[in-house]
């Protein structure tokens, strides 16, 4: 007897996500705390940028300093918005160049997705057991009784 | 045994499906990673049998 669900990325849990930043990029300083500027490559305030431009950035809740992002990258962040949902914000050159592309943030949802997963099985005293597929997909289920 | 059977794809979609419950108590062992994950109720697909097995409670 069964019934499923699909679900596609909502980031809301800032926790959750750390995490799956750690995970994807294990060498990247993690900063969390709120109202982080996030600065381009020439150490402009990106919250000063026009605000329908790719490099416009609010204060954010997660920054990555643009020094651990690559070479000549902007600061990479997370804001979250009145509702409490979190937006990636990826400078247009670091989508193409620093290899924050789609493929990357695939990954961060992966991991977040699993993060979130684990939190709600630790909460209710449920296992967790998962492989990782050579297609890239993660498999694996809650073991409720 | 009961299980949440779970796999996320390489965009991040994550799909859950309760495995080993009886009738609609598979809503109540899904319904808080639902939330955590950020599901609407129109992400929910219910399987055939659910509605067969609640016939057949109705019965009894």
């Amino acid at each position: 007897m069964s019934h499923f669900v699909s679900v596609a990325t909502v980031f809301k849990d800032v926790g959750c996500l750390v995490k799956a930043l750690e995970h994807v990029c294990p060498h990247w300083a993690v900063r969390v705390g709120e109202g982080q500027v996030l600065y381009g490559y020439a150490g402009d305030d990106r919250s000063m940028a026009p605000r329908d431009g790719t490099n416009f950035a609010p204060p954010c809740v997660i920054r990555i300093d643009r020094t651990q992002v690559g070479t000549a990258a902007n600061d990479f962040g997370v804001s979250r918005s009145h509702d409490g949902l979190l937006t990636l914000h990826i400078s247009e050159y670091d989508q193409r160049c620093s290899g924050l592309d789609e493929a990357w943030v695939g990954r961060v949802k992966q991991q977040y997705q699993l993060a979130v997963l684990k939190k709600e099985a630790k909460r209710h005293g449920h296992r967790v057991e998962h492989q990782v597929k050579d297609d890239g997909r993660i498999v694996g289920k809650v073991v409720v009784s | 045994m009961k299980v949440i059977e779970f796999v996320i794809d390489a965009s991040g979609e994550i799909k859950i499906d309760a495995v080993g419950f009886k009738g609609k108590s598979c809503l109540d062992a899904t319904a808080s990673y639902e939330k955590a994950l950020g599901a609407r109720d129109q992400d929910r697909k219910i399987k055939p049998e659910m509605h067969q097995e609640a016939k057949h409670d109705l019965r009894h």
